[in-house]
């Protein structure tokens, strides 16, 4: 778990993953998905989505999706409590803009 | 086609440059095959290779979980040896580096640097062990084969040196990582 979470602030990784399972994805469809969003600024590294995704998933924000089959690839979607610390940094962030701005 | 190299590598990062400049001339490594380096042929630039050191060995239930994620996500696990895998990914699917940002490389690196650790210890305790026991013959304390002993107290010297040196290269690693994660936490 990055020690970052315990200062409040979510790491880039973990917040594009949070924001990208917004709706139910596999772990390639989220590097994928987080690429384009950043225009190509942020890729993430599978092992790096890996050990953000097991931390995430101790966490219980995000759940894993067992497939139905074997060959079929599991899949992640975030939960209640996900939801409500993605909407905390949000929240964090618009602060830190606002200050900034308002320099 | 199928090609073997005997080659020889202290330095992991320069094992993983190399495997790339052969994929580049168009030689995708496929593993290893009586500790030489076997390639079969390929588009020259078809692959891109990578290497990691698992926390778990390969077969291990957590490692296994890792490898079915890493082959979902496009990357093949080519070879393994111990707790080290050699993984490769297609060029064409984009850049594929296994860990991207700082906690995640700083955690692989503290792993490298802990399997240096113990075939240090390992080595040292052979060291001292037959050092002692040349010591004990030379001093007339008992009888037997000084120069096997001291041919041991070399040998494990050796071993322990290079041990020592990528344990030190890998600490580096990590404080230099640890000393950029300060700034950009």
């Amino acid at each position: 778990m990055p020690e970052s979470f315990e200062r409040g602030a979510l790491t880039e990784a973990v917040f594009y993953i949070l924001l990208s399972l917004h709706e139910p994805m596999h772990g390639y469809a989220i590097m994928q998905k987080i690429e384009r969003l950043t225009a190509g600024r942020v890729v993430l590294g599978p092992g790096t989505l890996y050990g953000a995704i097991t931390s995430l998933a101790e966490k219980q924000w995000i759940a894993i999706i067992l497939p139905e089959k074997d060959i079929r690839k599991k899949k992640y979607v975030i939960t209640g409590t996900g939801r409500e610390v993605f909407q905390k940094e949000i929240d964090r962030l618009r602060e830190l803009l606002s200050n900034g701005e308002n320099m | 086609m199928r090609k073997t190299k005997m080659k020889w590598f202290m330095d992991y990062e320069k094992e993983e440059t190399w495997l790339n400049e052969m994929s580049a001339k168009g030689l995708a490594f496929t593993g290893f095959s009586f500790s030489r380096y076997a390639f079969s042929n390929s588009k020259p630039g078809e692959y891109i290779y990578r290497a990691e050191v698992l926390e778990k060995p390969p077969r291990h239930s957590s490692s296994q979980k890792y490898l079915r994620f890493m082959a979902d996500s496009g990357v093949e696990c080519v070879e393994s040896f111990g707790h080290r895998v050699y993984f490769r990914r297609r060029a064409d699917m984009g850049r594929f580096d296994i860990y991207t940002d700082i906690d995640s490389r700083l955690r692989h690196y503290r792993r490298i640097s802990k399997y240096w650790l113990f075939p240090a210890f390992i080595w040292m305790f052979t060291l001292i062990l037959n050092a002692l026991i040349a010591t004990s013959y030379v001093l007339g304390w008992r009888d037997g084969e000084t120069w096997f002993h001291l041919f041991l107290c070399i040998l494990s010297m050796s071993i322990l040196a290079v041990s020592f040196a990528k344990w030190r290269s890998a600490r580096r690693k990590v404080k230099e990582l640890e000393r950029e994660k300060s700034m950009r936490g």
